[in-house]
């Protein structure tokens, strides 16, 4: 954590990193603009990043800087303030949107509305930068007219060095309760973790959680994807590139279960009648062979897939949400990212388990080694960033339970579903075990 | 009338109020109703003759199976949805589905309380899939549609069936999986021709590719029908 002294720098503290030249939004600019008069030149030189700040001293950092660098009050017709939610530097772009989301534009008494406007892909020749989460608490006090000009200034400031960043508004008047706290504190968001955003989702009317959990409208925003966006994911989880997350690119903060559901219906529908299908080929030469749907199948399958899709995430978002509280690391994704994670790589398996339909022993296990391969990869690139922090022995294991959990799942179902003919009629069905990876299963 | 009037009598606002045409009145009380003859019918019902009651019905559903014959976008099916169709067909396709290769349970075809688990479920689903995602369909009209589009693969179930009389060679196959790949697709594009125009532009694919598998699902099981021996 850096904290160059310069006098009349603005101590707007950014993890380390350069950030972007130039490249400003209109959007956000707009939403800035309105009302106010942009005259600080300083702010396009200030290209320093300095990483982490504590929080209480901040402000009266920020007005001794401002004080210096603006010098003058700036008129601010509409009593409202504008922050600058999560200016970052290169690295931190990709989960961040900017400006007003189109037709919105702000308005007094506009409630905590959290401006994120279409992601921006990232620049070329930017990475992806560890980035640490803090909260700048700021007191506004009764909006006094050098009070809301320094915000404004600061906002200003904030935003023309990150175009990146996404904005928040709060009128002045009205209070945003952080978590517990009373009075007119305002949330500085300066980290595009998903944590940050999950909980200023919660507590502000923003683009997720609308309404509570009763509404339709709640569960209409986890189904808010079109269909160019759903190809995209389902593009982003059959190619894993290292260093490219497919929740920081592909979900860019807006997870859904359209994908997680659909996949998994269709995976539990593919693999039934792939596996019927490859037992019919392998039987036809057989006079004494009479094909059977084998409908049950759909249930057992079902109950497997949905467990795994749906647990598995459970499991392991706690469990990183435990390290995370108990290790003080950064990062962390929400329930519905994890979810939105595991349901998009499952869809390597549907034309995975197609092809298991030809009866070659060596070609089978070749494509589950393929398929592993590339979906536990893109687990493993996506969890990754997130337990490296942790010790190395616990980022370890749980990376290797993530794999060694899908691999299971992937084995299970060739092993159930896919029995090569070993011709012995079962008079009796036994339901199957759930750990199907044993090698000696009841043919069914 | 006069503002004083207004704020003085509490109803009286009400006075040149006139029943909509849809809510349907018995008895005797008199209000002023639409002069159609539909409403002079359902006036009283209650004196025709049973067979004319159930008859109505009939010929509602009949008229929306021959939509459903002639897909065409047109609002009928949309309009007076009614759910006796989709029960018809379902309870056709799950007595069909019966009696297949049963020397037991669990190597046979679906049971009939799993087919009915599809086709409502499943239709249910898909609704809600589409309602998500902010298509302005209602509820109960995309199950009557989703149901009604059923009707090809129940022919389809019941033309498979007289094929395996004849035999369940490589040929009736063959015959078979025509029949029920024509259907299907004919199910697919009668409920999307009549689903599609509800949904938003940009998400016409995500609603339709649950339909797809929906029928998909269900031709699969008309295909793998395999009677007993």
């Amino acid at each position: 954590v850096e904290h160059p002294p310069a006098a009349g720098e603005a101590h707007v503290e950014y993890p380390a990193g350069k950030l972007p030249p130039g490249g400003r939004q209109a959007g956000a600019l707009g939403f800035i603009q309105v009302g106010v008069r942009l005259v600080i030149p300083a702010v396009n030189q200030r290209e320093d990043a300095q990483a982490g700040v504590p929080e209480p001293s901040l402000v009266t950092q920020l007005h001794q800087a401002l004080h210096v660098a603006v010098g003058g009050p700036v008129a601010d017709p509409r009593g409202q303030q504008a922050q600058p939610v999560g200016a970052l530097p290169q690295g931190g772009l990709e989960g961040r949107a900017v400006g007003p989301r189109a037709g919105t534009s702000p308005e007094p008494g506009q409630r905590g509305a959290v401006r994120r406007g279409p992601e921006r892909p990232l620049p070329r020749g930017h990475q992806h930068l560890p980035t640490r989460r803090h909260v700048v608490r700021q007191q506004a006090a009764a909006p006094r007219a050098w009070g809301e000009t320094q915000e404004f200034e600061q906002a200003a400031e904030l935003l023309s060095a990150d175009p990146g960043a996404s904005t928040l508004s709060v009128p002045a008047s009205n209070t945003v309760s952080t978590a517990g706290d009373g009075g007119q504190d305002v949330r500085l968001e300066l980290s595009e973790d998903e944590e940050d955003r999950e909980e200023s989702s919660e507590l502000l009317a923003g683009q997720k959680a609308a309404g509570g959990f009763w509404t339709f409208e709640y569960y209409q925003s986890f189904f808010n994807v079109d269909t160019v966006q759903v190809l995209d994911r389902l593009k982003g989880s059959v190619m894993p590139l290292p260093g490219r997350n497919f929740i920081k690119n592909h979900l860019r903060s807006n997870p859904d279960l359209y994908g997680p559901f659909w996949i998994c219906v269709t995976l539990v529908f593919s693999v039934v009648i792939s596996g019927n299908l490859s037992t019919f080929l392998s039987e036809m030469g057989n006079p004494s062979y009479h094909f059977r749907p084998q409908f049950h199948r759909v249930t057992v399958a079902a109950v497997v897939i949905f467990m795994y899709a749906w647990l598995v995430p459970v499991a392991l978002w706690g469990f990183l949400s435990w390290r995370q509280g108990a290790e003080r690391q950064i990062g962390g994704y929400s329930f519905l990212e994890t979810v939105c994670v595991y349901g998009y790589s499952l869809f390597i398996y549907i034309p995975t388990s197609v092809l298991w339909i030809i009866p070659f022993e060596w070609l089978r296990w070749t494509l589950i080694l393929v398929a592993m391969g590339i979906s536990g990869s893109v687990l493993v690139l996506t969890f990754w960033p997130v337990v490296r922090g942790d010790t190395k022995w616990m980022s370890v294991a749980t990376l290797a339970a993530i794999v060694a959990l899908h691999a299971l799942l992937a084995v299970g179902c060739k092993m159930y579903f896919f029995q090569t003919a070993v011709h012995v009629p079962t008079p009796t069905p036994s339901p199957p075990p759930l750990h199907m990876a044993a090698a000696t299963t009841p043919r069914h | 009338m006069a503002a004083s009037d207004e704020a003085s009598r509490p109803f009286a606002g009400l006075s040149d109020v006139s029943i909509s045409d849809d809510i349907a009145v018995e008895g005797d009380i008199s209000v002023p109703v639409g002069p159609s003859a539909r409403r002079d019918d359902e006036f009283s019902t209650l004196d025709e003759p049973v067979r004319e009651t159930v008859l109505r019905d009939l010929r509602a559903v009949g008229k929306k199976f021959v939509h459903v014959l002639y897909p065409k976008r047109s609002a009928a099916l949309l309009r007076d949805w009614d759910l006796w169709g989709p029960l018809l067909l379902c309870v056709t396709l799950a007595l069909l589905l019966q009696g297949g290769a049963a020397d037991s349970d669990y190597q046979g075809g679906p049971q009939f309380a799993e087919v009915f688990v599809i086709v409502w479920f499943g239709s249910i689903i898909i609704t809600l899939n589409s309602k998500l995602l902010g298509g302005t369909i209602s509820f109960f009209q995309s199950l009557c549609v989703l149901g009604y589009c059923i009707l090809p693969l129940t022919a389809a179930m019941a033309v498979c069936r007289i094929v395996l009389v004849a035999g369940s060679g490589p040929v009736s196959f063959a015959v078979r999986l025509a029949v029920v790949t024509a259907s299907f697709g004919w199910s697919t594009f009668a409920s999307t021709a009549f689903l599609a125009d509800s949904q938003p532009a940009n998400r016409k694919a995500l609603v339709v590719y649950p339909v797809f598998l929906f029928y998909f699902v269900i031709g699969w099981m008309v295909l793998t029908f395999s009677p007993s021996q």
